[in-house]
């Protein structure tokens, strides 16, 4: 099966296969996080908080999926996305940063939107979007990220080819 | 009658290199694991490392059963002796030999257990 992952810099190919990944996508480089859809040659993720300007966005060809900003889910986007074929992608990275107090209410979070994506047959990525190495998970470590907050999910459908 | 431990071997990578690597690194790494797992978490799974390769890279050993939680914590500790780095799990094997050929291929793409 073939692993990829997005982050917010340039990762070695020879890191990003020693843990385990094919390709790293960097962004502004293989994929474009935005706030609205614009017309660019890369793929775009749409990221905020709105659901209304979120839906709007998920109807462009060129975004190929959503974030929600602040983890707070919109069943109502989850549908559009599922029912345009695009990904809810569920960013780590910066849940393995928080403090410990808060780590419980973050996982609850995202377990909401993860549950959300599940229930509404929605494709959903997990993705660390790493802004340093330090934030950087391998495959191994997504995987089990994945199931501390996915607990009674399928995780291993939620890891994979990101684009 | 007498059983074999029966262990897991995690090779990990730090993102930085760890100089001066040893007792002051490894009882702050164990730290780390013990502060994310909790005692009672520290003693099911009685982490130790168990071999240094190179400034970056070492092999962790753990109860079998346990090396998911290892994996987790290792994956949480952001900051070690006032450095920020990150770990990275490689592979897990039940022997440190399969570790190795691992190690003697750096580059290649590794196994994901």
């Amino acid at each position: 099966m073939r692993y990829t992952d997005i982050a917010y810099f340039g990762v070695r190919d020879s890191l990003a296969k020693r843990i385990g990944y094919d390709k790293i996508y960097v962004v502004g480089k293989d994929i474009e996080i935005v706030s609205r859809a614009c017309p660019t040659s890369l793929p775009q993720i749409v990221i905020g908080n709105d659901p209304g300007t979120l839906i709007g966005a998920l109807k462009s060809p060129d975004v190929i999926g959503v974030i929600f900003e602040s983890d707070e889910l919109s069943k109502n986007v989850v549908e559009k996305a599922s029912e345009l074929k695009k990904t809810v992608f569920v960013p780590v990275g910066g849940f393995t940063k928080t403090v410990v107090e808060e780590r419980g209410r973050r996982a609850g979070r995202l377990r909401k939107i993860m549950n959300s994506a599940h229930a509404l047959g929605a494709r959903m990525r997990i993705v660390t979007m790493a802004d340093s190495e330090s934030s950087l998970l391998s495959v191994n470590q997504l995987r089990e990220v994945g199931r501390l907050i996915f607990e009674n999910g399928d995780v291993d459908g939620t890891i994979g080819e990101v684009l | 009658m007498i059983t074999k431990p029966k262990n897991r071997y995690i090779l990990v990578e730090s993102s930085v290199p760890l100089e001066g690597r040893g007792r002051t690194y490894d009882s702050a790494i164990l730290g780390g694991v013990a502060a994310e797992i909790g005692s009672l978490g520290f003693v099911k799974a009685n982490p130790r490392i168990v071999r240094w390769i190179g400034d970056n890279r070492f092999i962790i050993r753990s109860n079998r059963g346990t090396e998911r939680d290892i994996v987790l914590a290792l994956s949480f500790i952001k900051r070690i002796n006032g450095r920020d780095l990150g770990f990275y799990t490689i592979q897990t094997s039940g022997t440190i030999r399969k570790l190795g050929s691992v190690r003697r291929r750096p580059g290649s793409l590794a196994k994901v257990a």
